[in-house]
């Protein structure tokens, strides 16, 4: 999943950033208003953490452009403003959560976790499809015969390819997803990560869940009968 | 605590009691004096129709009463009396029928006018007795057959005519009491009627008192209503509503105040808490830890510059600081003052130009000084544009100095540039962009310079120059200086 944080104040900006990384997410960070509306619009974001308080573009007026520009990101809002009426604001020109700063990260993170799912309509945390099991909390993967174990790079393709199960993937919707700005790797390395997948999920015997869509990309979920 | 009311209500009761009763004891002793000046007169007029009725017939005096006035005095209990005595010998030469054994008292009295005295008549009533000196007529006509050949001698007589003065003194004391009645009872209305128009005329106080009790810290946006009450309370009503909303507005700058503090150092905080609750969430390195720290140690530093400008602020603005002025090298002053930004400066590619006067000593407090062009020094290393400039001069106007900080890349609009002094502004709502200043130092400058008897001016161009131009008052040994040397010299 790939999340901006948009943030001027260098402590916030860098300890979100790698808290997020850590878990697995792929993190653009921006500065001030300015940098942050540029990567938000350029690119499909899962989830923008936004300061209300930036330079050259605050983060009000950074969210209405955003919805202008019909950027489907989910958006947490941080600021050190609690009055009513700000949250009020932020959440009325399109924010979807608000968190007060100072904050818990692993609230932060929690919570950013709980928008990805909104994105994607899952209800709950844990994704099964017939014998599979995901646990976005934990960042688990079962099948029937145990646990599997995965880099971190591996599970974030695998998770956002169960988020949109039974929907044709791209390879760009997935490096889009799950690398971020600063990587050097092309969407070419989508498919050999996907031949890691494979390769881990879906042992010799068991029924296949990634799928290839000759042309198109790939479509997570139980085969077709 | 006295009430308006209740200190009106008294005086005017006392004044109305002091003049009403004034204004009765003057009709009563007027009242009285007319009537006792008639019942004298008609004691006289009594007293003068006995005194015609006695004759004196040869050496004797003789009373002859008309009959009806015989009459009279001889009812028993008839309340006047009178009694005749001789001059020469002094002995009772006739007394009315009505005082049978008993005698008037003997008055004196000068001839001619009768006088006058209160006595107790035999009966023990109050009366009044008339004293009359008189010649009594000579009994005999001149034709008169028994006329003597030989007259006696003339003798005078005087007369005592008392009469009850208790139908008087009752009638007297009825009014007395009657005036006295009257007092107390308009002594009673007006005190009503005065409580009543008071308290109907002080209506619109009452109404300004309770107005005024509803206002407290929570709700000064509530006014006083100017246009109802009585003319004369309206500029107390406007006075009040002045008052009223600069305590509005005093409050409302501290509440924004207090609520901006909270901000500034929330931020910080959320800093540490994040870097701390990254740290702590998995297991690091050593040197991935030691980064943590100092970036908490970073941030705490700059809390504690913080909160030193906000205790400065607090301080001036409660009037705690007090400057020590002496006399201080400027140029001096400014060198030392750049040392702590050579290095930021360097890192940030900015150019200095200096252009200081030598000898210029202005007469400041040394402390205030240095905190004054630190705060100068740094906002311009702080907010100048990458690769730009920053220019400091200094120069005698007598009997001040002026020095000016300049700098490239100003991101304040001229329209601003009065803001710059309020307490936690910015150019820009964010903090980073100013390399985490709090928006304290231009207001600390302004107040420290008050103090020290100087002033501060910015100039600023949004993309131009920040200028602040900066005045303070010379050394006198600066301004003597100027001045033609002593001849001695």
């Amino acid at each position: 999943m790939r999340v901006l944080v948009i943030e001027d104040y260098a402590p916030i900006r860098q300890a979100v950033g790698q808290g997020l990384a850590e878990a697995g997410f792929a993190v653009d960070m921006a500065r001030d208003g300015e940098e942050g509306l540029w990567y938000a619009t350029s690119f499909n974001y899962d989830v923008v953490v936004l300061d209300l308080m930036l330079p050259k573009v605050d983060g009000l007026s950074l969210l209405r452009q955003l919805r202008a520009a019909e950027r489907t990101a989910r958006v947490l809002i941080l600021t050190a403003k609690d009055a009513l009426d700000d949250r009020i604001a932020g959440l009325n020109q399109g924010g979807d959560d608000y968190l007060v700063k100072p904050f818990d990260l692993g609230e932060l993170l929690a919570r950013v976790r709980a928008l990805v799912r909104r994105k994607y309509d899952a209800k709950e945390t844990v994704v099964r499809v017939a014998d599979f099991e995901l646990d976005t909390v934990r960042r688990r993967v079962r099948r029937r015969h145990g646990e599997i174990e995965l880099t971190a790079k591996e599970y974030a393709l695998l998770e956002y390819l169960a988020l949109r199960k039974d929907q044709v993937v791209t390879r760009t919707d997935i490096w889009e997803h799950v690398y971020d700005f600063h990587s050097s790797a092309s969407s070419n390395v989508v498919d050999v990560y996907i031949g890691y997948l494979r390769r881990k999920l879906e042992p010799p015997g068991s029924q296949r869940l990634i799928q290839t869509r000759r042309g198109q990309g790939y479509v997570f979920g139980e085969q077709a009968p | 605590m006295t009430s308006l009311q209740g200190r009106l209500r008294w005086a005017t009761a006392l004044a109305a009691s002091i003049v009403l009763l004034g204004a009765g004891y003057v009709v009563y002793a007027a009242v009285r004096s007319a009537v006792w000046a008639e019942y004298d007169r008609a004691l006289e007029a009594k007293a003068r129709t006995v005194a015609a009725d006695v004759e004196q017939r040869g050496a004797e005096l003789e009373l002859e009463l008309e009959e009806y006035l015989s009459a009279k005095f001889s009812q028993p209990g008839f309340p006047e009396h009178f009694q005749v005595w001789r001059d020469d010998d002094g002995s009772v030469a006739a007394k009315s029928p009505s005082l049978r054994t008993d005698e008037l008292p003997k008055l004196h009295s000068a001839n001619g006018a009768p006088s006058y005295r209160f006595i107790k008549l035999p009966d023990g009533t109050p009366g009044r007795a008339a004293t009359l000196h008189f010649q009594p007529v000579d009994a005999y006509d001149l034709d008169d057959e028994d006329r003597p050949a030989e007259p006696s001698p003339p003798v005078a007589a005087t007369l005592v005519y008392a009469a009850t003065t208790k139908h008087v003194d009752d009638a007297l004391a009825a009014l007395a009491w009657l005036l006295l009645a009257v007092a107390i009872a308009s002594v009673a209305t007006i005190i009503f009627l005065q409580f009543a128009v008071v308290r109907l005329g002080l209506r619109p106080l009452d109404r300004l008192a309770a107005d005024i009790e509803r206002l407290d810290a929570q709700c000064l946006s509530a006014r006083l209503a100017t246009d109802v009450g009585p003319r004369e309370l309206a500029p107390v009503a406007l006075k009040l509503n002045d008052l009223l909303g600069r305590l509005e507005a005093a409050f409302a700058r501290e509440r924004a105040f207090a609520s901006d503090v909270a901000h500034e150092l929330r931020t910080p905080i959320a800093g540490i808490r994040a870097q701390l609750d990254l740290a702590l969430q998995r297991d690091r390195s050593a040197d991935e830890y030691r980064g943590f720290l100092q970036a908490c140690s970073a941030v705490c530093r700059e809390m504690q510059a913080m909160i030193e400008s906000l205790l400065a602020v607090a301080r001036l603005d409660a009037d705690q600081i007090q400057a020590q002025r002496v006399a201080v090298d400027l140029d001096l002053a400014l060198r030392d003052g750049w040392i702590p930004f050579a290095e930021r400066a360097a890192a940030r590619k900015l150019r200095l130009n200096w252009d200081l006067a030598e000898g210029v000593t202005v007469h400041v407090d040394a402390g205030h000084l240095r905190l004054i062009i630190r705060n100068l020094l740094d906002n311009a290393v702080s907010h100048a544009d990458e690769g730009g400039s920053i220019a400091v001069w200094s120069r005698p106007e007598a009997p001040k100095v002026v020095f000016q900080v300049r700098n490239t890349g100003s991101q304040t609009a001229a329209r601003d540039a009065a803001r710059v002094f309020d307490r936690l502004w910015r150019h820009d709502a964010s903090r980073t962009q100013t390399g985490g200043h709090a928006g304290l130092g231009l207001s600390i400058v302004r107040r420290l310079l008050a103090l020290n008897g100087g002033a501060i001016e910015i100039e600023t161009a949004r993309g131009g120059d920040f200028t602040a131009t900066v005045t303070l008052a010379a050394d006198r040994g600066q301004v003597d200086e100027r001045s033609p040397p002593p001849l001695a010299a």
